[in-house]
């Protein structure tokens, strides 16, 4: 029994459990658990300081969390082997790392440690995406910088994609591009990918499951279909709040006394009763407006 | 078939596996798609679009379960296009389906009985 | 525009760090010389007085109120005259202020004014003068104190280096005035490479050019043929340190032969420059020895290179790897998950030795130069006085190591804790740089040789202290999932 969880954890790209963290007196994330089915491509939602980053962060080692532990490819986070390292890949916001080498330095640099770096692609895409190689790092734009390091993180052929708000210094093109890129890559070599961000809309491309990150607490996991296709939005006028079902995600009161809840289907996939009384309304939902509804 | 024939909308409220099946749905009984007609690669479409593979093998599989493409060993997803009149009364209303049932529900959000509708329905279906 | 407005216009011209800085650096001049005029006599009082005000006026001058060009600047870019206006009047009542502040003092006359006005003037024109300028006449004080002996000029307390010194400074101001009206014109034309002023520096931050070390400022302004050429043959898994070089930056950044050379160059063409300039002095002036000149100038600058290095080579590495490693955007995340750059123990200790070799190296250099000043100086029973001075490069390395093993060690030390430790340093090195030259040189004063004995002793201390300092640091590293954790 033990053997066989202890295979299946090996596959596991990504576990974490109980992860809690503090900074400066105040809590950034508390008992956070997440788990990575192979292949997936996992958004990663939350507004800006809701500790995405932290999680990340926690969660590859690169900080030691107050309590929790994570493992990666079934090895725990803070003491990776270096056959496993060279499976990861992870792009911070805004890289800033080695700016004293140009491009093609750095690519030279990094692929002596990665076994399996395909330089082809590292130039073709450079070439593609217009970024002088013999520049140095320091004098590229953040935008093209990102690039830089999204490029180095992908040619090292990675079984785990780690991207921290990859397409936030992007222009729409190279955010098309990039999604392209990781969405390829998942569905073809399997890739697990992991990215963060706040453009709800890039995620919806892209992602087979979306997380909520709200005020350090993991609001929800789901598959981003059934986000669609579970949830949705119950307008009752006022007259009619009383029959409000209980159970909602979220609720809130409009001036009028109008009530806007984001209601779940249940088990037998049927709305609450109070969306069949005549009057109330039933709207869908995207991403983005389950988000707002739910972080506010 | 070309990849940029479908039109996909991310933030729509409808997931993208079910609006590539509907738009497929309706291409092949619009009859742009012809019989035998090769659909374009899982990848292609991931790559056009920049969606995830999956979405789209998933709505194949899909229109493959529905009859509407089968898989063509070696060569990928053919459409298998129906004549028009050997769609069946039930097929073609089911077509209709979503527009009905938006139709219901807004009659029934402006809180209308269905004696007035069903009247004025009758009336432009008559013309 | 009234007086209490004047006086407090220059509160808002730089940040309270430096505004703090300069007024202590000031005061303290200014204690140090009515505590000299208390205890001096005659002529030597005079000298003294003047001197320690003149430094702190320097300072104060060129650090706190030529900072006074970016608001006036920014004033006439924003088309406020009466800003501007309030500016200079307070500038001119300060100025008026700090010529007569010395009167009070027994025993100075109207006719120190003019050396009053030449620290004055010259603290201002350091502040505003291009960039390579200052560097080259901060390269040559003890060449021209030298030149300054040798060609017998009159000495600070002569009546006639009064009215020398007042129409050099009227001549001084005059050119100060011509430059300052010059960049107000400009304003933000004016460009950061080598011609722009220093004051320009404190516009970018508290610190001006210490708080760049780290953020890739410099990195961008550099033109392309001054970058380091930066050699990267083998760096990788099978050469763990150079690898770990290559990724820790700045000085530890291994380079192509070609830019070693280009650097030794650029040393020696330094070097040259004041030596040229000193032979063709001597050569002009007619009479002797510019063998003993510029041997005179050479152990002078050589041996507070050494001294000062200490310090400077403990700050710049703290500020540097300080800066790096406290980014999560940076290096840290890179190397953290770099595979192949070892595990455990020896992963820690390469990183360790990697990190302290080029400070430790670069103070071997300072006690190999301060070795060379012994074998040298002329004269003789100079030894035991320099061996003092030979203590500081020492205990600064070991305060180096202290302080980087920390930095490492996940146990970072608060900002106070450095500012002591720099300070307890400083105090010890300037103790052994003036206690054995009162003890043994030119004019010996007796009392000091009784303390001399304490210079060791509080280096031992001092040395022990920051022993202790790095197990702290060393034991914090060991106790690290790995080296490259946030702290």
């Amino acid at each position: 029994m033990n053997a066989m969880l202890r295979e299946t954890e090996s596959a596991t790209p990504l576990a974490a459990h109980g992860l809690a963290h503090c900074y400066e007196g105040s809590s950034v994330l508390s008992g956070v658990d997440l788990v990575l089915e192979p292949g997936s491509v996992l958004g990663l939602v939350g507004r800006n300081g809701a500790g995405k980053s932290t999680l990340i962060r926690a969660m590859l080692g690169l900080l030691k969390p107050l309590t929790g532990e994570t493992t990666i490819f079934g090895e725990p986070v803070l003491s990776l082997s270096d056959s496993t390292k060279a499976r990861i890949a992870y792009v911070p916001q805004q890289p800033d790392a080695l700016p004293w080498l140009n491009a093609q330095q750095m690519f030279d640099f990094v692929s002596r440690f990665y076994p399996r770096w395909d330089k082809a692609f590292a130039r073709q895409t450079l070439e593609r995406w217009q970024i002088q190689p013999h520049k140095l790092l320091a004098k590229l734009s953040p935008g093209e910088r990102q690039r830089v390091d999204l490029i180095r993180a992908l040619a090292s052929q990675p079984e785990l994609l780690v991207l921290d708000e990859p397409a936030a210094a992007l222009d729409p093109v190279a955010r098309r591009e990039l999604l392209r890129e990781v969405a390829l890559r998942a569905g073809e070599s399997g890739t697990t990918v992991l990215f963060s961000t706040h453009i709800v809309s890039d995620l919806e491309r892209v992602a087979s499951e979306v997380a909520f990150l709200h005020q350090g607490h993991l609001l929800m996991r789901c598959s981003v279909d059934e986000t669609k296709e579970r949830y949705a939005r119950l307008w009752l006028p006022a007259r009619m709040s009383a029959a409000a079902p209980t159970a909602s995600l979220s609720r809130r009161r409009h001036d009028d006394g109008s009530l806007s809840l984001v209601v779940e289907r249940d088990a037998q996939g049927q709305w609450p009763e109070a969306s069949k009384l005549a009057g109330a309304r039933v709207d869908a939902l995207g991403l983005e407006d389950l988000f707002v509804e739910i972080a506010e | 078939m070309d990849a940029s024939l479908l039109n996909i909308q991310p933030t729509a409220s409808e997931p993208i596996y079910r609006q590539i099946v509907e738009q497929l749905r309706r291409l092949i009984a619009g009859g742009q798609l012809a019989h035998g007609e090769l659909l374009p690669s899982v990848r292609e479409v991931a790559g056009f679009h920049a969606i995830n593979p999956m979405t789209v093998s998933r709505a194949y599989g899909i229109a493959e379960s529905e009859g509407l493409v089968e898989r063509l060993r070696g060569k990928g997803m053919a459409v298998i296009a129906m004549q028009q009149t050997a769609h069946s009364e039930s097929q073609r209303l089911a077509l209709l389906e979503p527009q009905l049932q938006a139709l219901a529900r807004q009659a029934h959000e402006l809180e209308l009985p269905a004696a007035p509708v069903l009247r004025r329905l009758t009336r432009l279906l008559g013309d | 525009m009234n007086l209490w407005q004047l006086l407090h216009t220059p509160r808002y011209w730089t940040h309270a760090s430096l505004r703090w800085i300069a007024v202590i650096v000031f005061l303290l001049c200014t204690a140090a010389a009515i505590g000299w005029s208390l205890y001096a006599t005659g002529d030597k009082a005079v000298k003294g007085v003047l001197l320690f005000y003149g430094v702190g006026l320097v300072y104060i001058w060129s650090f706190f109120f030529s900072a006074g060009l970016l608001p006036a600047t920014d004033a006439r870019q924003l088309r406020l005259p009466g800003i501007e206006r309030q500016i200079h009047a307070s500038l001119l009542l300060y100025g008026v202020l700090s010529l007569l502040l010395p009167m009070l003092i027994p025993g100075i006359t109207i006719e120190s004014v003019g050396v009053v006005l030449l620290f004055l003037v010259g603290g201002v024109a350091f502040a505003l003068m291009p960039r390579y300028l200052a560097v080259l006449i901060a390269m040559t004080p003890s060449l021209l104190v030298a030149a300054w002996r040798r060609f017998d000029l009159p000495g600070i307390a002569d009546p006639r280096f009064g009215t020398w010194a007042a129409l050099a400074a009227l001549a001084l101001l005059l050119v100060t005035a011509w430059r300052w009206h010059r960049m107000l014109r400009a304003g933000s034309r004016m460009t950061n490479g080598w011609g722009s002023p220093i004051v320009l520096q404190l516009r970018s931050g508290s610190w001006g050019y210490w708080s760049n070390i780290g953020d890739n400022s410099l990195l961008r302004q550099r033109p392309d043929w001054m970058q380091p050429g930066i050699n990267l043959d083998g760096a990788g898994p099978t050469l763990p340190r150079k690898s770990l070089r290559v990724a820790l930056g700045g000085w530890y950044l291994p380079l192509t032969a070609r830019t070693y050379a280009g650097h030794i160059g650029l040393m020696l063409l330094i070097v040259a420059l004041p030596v040229a300039s000193t032979l063709l002095l001597v050569r002009l002036r007619g009479d002797g020895d510019a063998g003993s000149t510029l041997a005179g100038g050479m152990i002078g600058a050589l041996s507070s290179l050494a001294v000062m290095a200490g310090p400077m080579i403990c700050i710049f590495s703290l500020l540097w790897l300080g800066r790096r490693w406290r980014q999560a955007n940076a290096e840290m995340p890179l190397l953290a998950l770099l595979p192949g750059l070892g595990d455990g123990v020896q992963l820690k200790q390469r990183l360790l030795r990697t990190v302290l070799t080029m400070p430790l190296v670069l103070h071997a250099v300072a006690v190999l130069l301060l070795l060379l000043v012994m074998v040298f100086w002329p004269g003789d029973g100079h030894v035991s006085m320099l061996s003092f001075m030979l203590l500081a490069p020492l205990g600064c390395a070991g305060m180096t190591a202290a302080i980087l093993t920390n930095l490492v060690g996940g146990r970072r030390l608060p900002w106070l804790a450095n500012g002591a430790i720099f300070a307890v340093a400083s105090v010890l090195i300037f103790a052994s740089l003036l206690l054995p030259a009162l003890a043994h040189g030119r004019h010996p004063v007796p009392q000091v040789d009784a303390l001399l004995p304490a210079i060791p002793l509080a280096w031992l201390l001092f040395t022990g202290a920051m022993a202790w300092l790095w197990r702290r640091g060393w034991r914090g590293l060991m106790q690290l999932p790995h080296p490259f954790v946030a702290a």
